[in-house]
């Protein structure tokens, strides 16, 4: 029998770059048009199948505030997996991805983590390009994605990923 | 028939625009060429956009919603606030079907002049078949139709309200007046705004909140050159707008205002000097994002007062000092101002003057911000007590009086009441889900699978069982449409009572989710 997996992963990154909007359209296949900061933690699931394995998802939505970084320390218990994303239209939320790397490696020892780039069907407003994104991403040691949550480009397969990644790390 | 489309463009397959047509009359004018670099920008970007495998993409875009349509040699952008209803997308695929059939190319847009542009030469052939099958969006009939140009100078347009309009009677008063249906007389009004022959005044809801700019103190200067003009104009509007100019202050829906002069002036001759000020665009009605912002500072401002009286003035004022200097964003310190020994929320929204939608929506964060760490630095001794005392407040003051759609994104703060009322430590490990999926057919199925997921993070995995106990239902286990054998309404009824006793703010969570949803909820919950 193919084994099953329960994973839980944290999204973290900069106010406004689509953490909870990334989860909402994986989670329901919709998007969620208005902003709002995370002041609590949102949570949702979704079962998939990476190759023979089935997977649980559980993925766990902090909010970015700087107050919350207490609240946010508890929540990072358990977590095998997080999502580092930043808005391929703004160079202050990309460079903030290094501050966020330093919170993670004070609450989690073992962990397997992708760098997203969202927003990126704003192709007016993008100022970080690919190659940057790639390069802070070789700097943090994971793999690299761009998405449009907006489009729903990449989304699946951004989870995919750090699942795919988190297994392979069980083998 | 009832829609919500502000507006249409079609363009060719190479991104030029095509048609331009904007359908409500109070939405903001797009620029047709804009819109379509933005659309081809897109299309070079992601194939998934205009792909012919998927004739119909809606795309959200911040406040609008774009409904992409594609045609065989041309492309439809529906634009809209929500997302369109199938029966509206099949009208837009027969219009673009009759616009590549019979438009598109039997005009050239640049054959009878360089000097006509390509919505002109269009509009009035294909915009009137356009008004025809979709006419004018939420026709109110408050409206006041009146002709921006002489009606016997009219030659291209035949229309049956010809006798009937006259600058003063709304659109009920011509439907009664003609002996007309309704139908008739949207129809033949879409027509005449197809053709820009007519505009409408009296167009804004009395819900509305309406604010000053800055250029509406010339209307408050006896001095001014726009004063002088409006006395010499309108008399009677010149003497009115000074008793107006004190009450639009941001806050104040236009039924608020009416309520205050209607003992003093006539309610029609108010209204014209709104209409009228809007027209020269010195007041305006909050936009949906400023809605919010002003939805949120109101919701500061009730926190202070409320932390004074459970707490006292000292305890309030040091609270919000040392939040304030915790906060960066010049545009909501510089609306904290002390008066009398207390601090206030100043609510004049010229601060916000030319800032983009994202930069609104980043203050509309930044308020929220300030909001949640004020509740986090009181006391936390009186902290339930301060809540109960809030909650009452903000059913009264805020949720009652605003729209299900300002209150979008204000259930963080009540989650975040929640976490900080809750004594328990919250659950963060991983969570026993079993095999439910996320799926829900109505807004009550929506409700409880909020509560449901935030209540086992934030109340650990028991209380969500005590519940499940309580209601005889599988909750996690299983979709609520495989609840068989229960009473949905009232075991959904059961899960809301039980959820309000979790926590001293699970009630104000309770009323916003239920309020943004149109569900009623149970009266043992009704503050």
């Amino acid at each position: 029998m193919c084994p099953s997996y329960l994973l839980k992963i944290v999204t973290v990154g900069a106010a406004s770059v689509g953490k909870t909007s990334i989860i909402i359209r994986y989670s329901t296949g919709s998007f969620r048009e208005h902003y709002s900061p995370t002041l609590g933690v949102g949570f949702a699931y979704k079962k998939m199948d990476v190759d023979e394995d089935s997977v649980n998802l559980q993925i766990w939505d902090l909010g970015s505030q700087d107050f919350l970084e207490r609240t946010r320390a508890n929540y990072y218990l358990g977590a095998q997996g997080v999502v580092f994303m930043y808005d391929v239209t703004s160079w202050e939320s990309l460079n903030e991805v290094i501050e966020w790397k330093k919170e993670v490696d004070r609450n989690l020892d073992d962990y397997r983590a992708i760098l997203v780039g969202n927003k990126t069907d704003l192709a007016m407003e993008r100022v970080v390009s690919t190659e940057e994104g790639e390069k802070i991403s070789r700097q943090l040691g994971v793999d690299y994605i761009e998405t449009s949550v907006r489009l729903d480009m990449n989304v699946n397969t951004a989870f995919e990923m750090i699942a795919r990644s988190i297994i392979s790390s069980f083998h | 028939m009832s829609h919500a489309i502000e507006a249409l463009l079609i363009t060719d397959k190479g991104g030029s625009p095509r048609f331009y047509m904007q359908l409500d009359p109070k939405a903001l004018n797009m620029d047709p060429v804009m819109a379509s670099s933005f659309f081809a920008a897109i299309d070079m970007f992601s194939k998934e956009v205009f792909d012919e495998k998927a004739p119909v993409v809606q795309v959200d875009y911040g406040a609008r919603l774009f409904t992409l349509i594609n045609g065989v040699n041309t492309n439809m952008i529906a634009v809209s606030v929500q997302r369109l209803a199938q029966d509206s997308i099949d009208v837009l695929d027969s219009l673009l079907a009759e616009f590549e059939l019979d438009w598109l190319e039997v005009v050239d847009p640049f054959e009878f002049s360089y000097e006509t542009s390509f919505v002109d030469v269009y509009l009035e052939a294909f915009g009137e078949r356009v008004m025809e099958k979709l006419s004018l969006r939420l026709l109110g009939d408050t409206w006041v139709p009146y002709f921006t140009t002489k009606p016997d100078v009219l030659e291209s347009v035949f229309s049956i309200l010809m006798d009937h309009i006259n600058g003063s009677r709304n659109v009920k008063e011509i439907i009664e007046v003609s002996g007309l249906s309704r139908r008739e007389v949207v129809l033949d009004l879409s027509k005449l705004w197809a053709h820009r022959v007519i505009r409408f005044r009296n167009m804004f809801n009395f819900n509305d909140f309406m604010t000053t700019g800055t250029q509406f103190v010339r209307y408050a200067q006896a001095t001014s050159s726009e004063s002088k003009d409006l006395r010499t104009l309108h008399p009677e509007m010149a003497g009115v707008i000074p008793h107006l100019a004190g009450l639009i202050d941001g806050r104040r829906t236009v039924r608020e205002i009416l309520a205050e002069l209607g003992t003093r002036y006539d309610e029609r001759e108010l209204l014209r000097a709104l209409d009228y000020l809007i027209e020269v665009g010195v007041i305006e009605a909050l936009t949906p994002e400023k809605r919010r912002i002003l939805l949120v500072k109101e919701a500061l401002e009730l926190a202070i007062r409320v932390a004074e009286g459970t707490y006292n003035v000292t305890e309030a004022t040091n609270a919000l000092q040392f939040v304030m200097k915790t906060s960066n964003a010049p545009e909501a310190l510089s609306q904290l101002q002390l008066k009398d020994g207390k601090w206030v929320v100043d609510f004049d929204f010229k601060i916000l003057e030319g800032l983009n939608q994202k930069r609104l929506m980043l203050l509309f964060g930044e308020w929220m911000k300030i909001l949640a760490q004020f509740v986090n630095v009181l006391n936390p001794a009186k902290l339930n007590v301060y809540i109960g005392n809030l909650t009452t407040v903000f059913s009264q003051r805020i949720i009652r009086r605003y729209s299900s759609f300002d209150l979008r994104g204000f259930e963080e703060f009540a989650y975040w009441l929640e976490i900080l009322s809750t004594p328990t430590k919250p659950h963060v490990g991983p969570i026993e889900t079993s095999h439910l999926q996320i799926a829900w057919s109505s807004a009550l199925e929506e409700l409880a699978y909020i509560l449901v997921t935030r209540g086992h993070i934030i109340y650990k995995s028991e209380s969500i069982t005590q519940i499940r106990s309580a209601t005889g239902t599988p909750l996690i286990d299983l979709l609520p449409t495989e609840w068989v054998g229960r009473d949905r309404v009232e075991t959904f009824e059961r899960i809301m009572v039980e959820y309000s006793t979790l926590g001293p703010a699970a009630k104000l969570t309770l009323l916003i989710l239920a309020t943004q949803r149109s569900v009623l909820i149970p009266k043992e919950i009704i503050i």
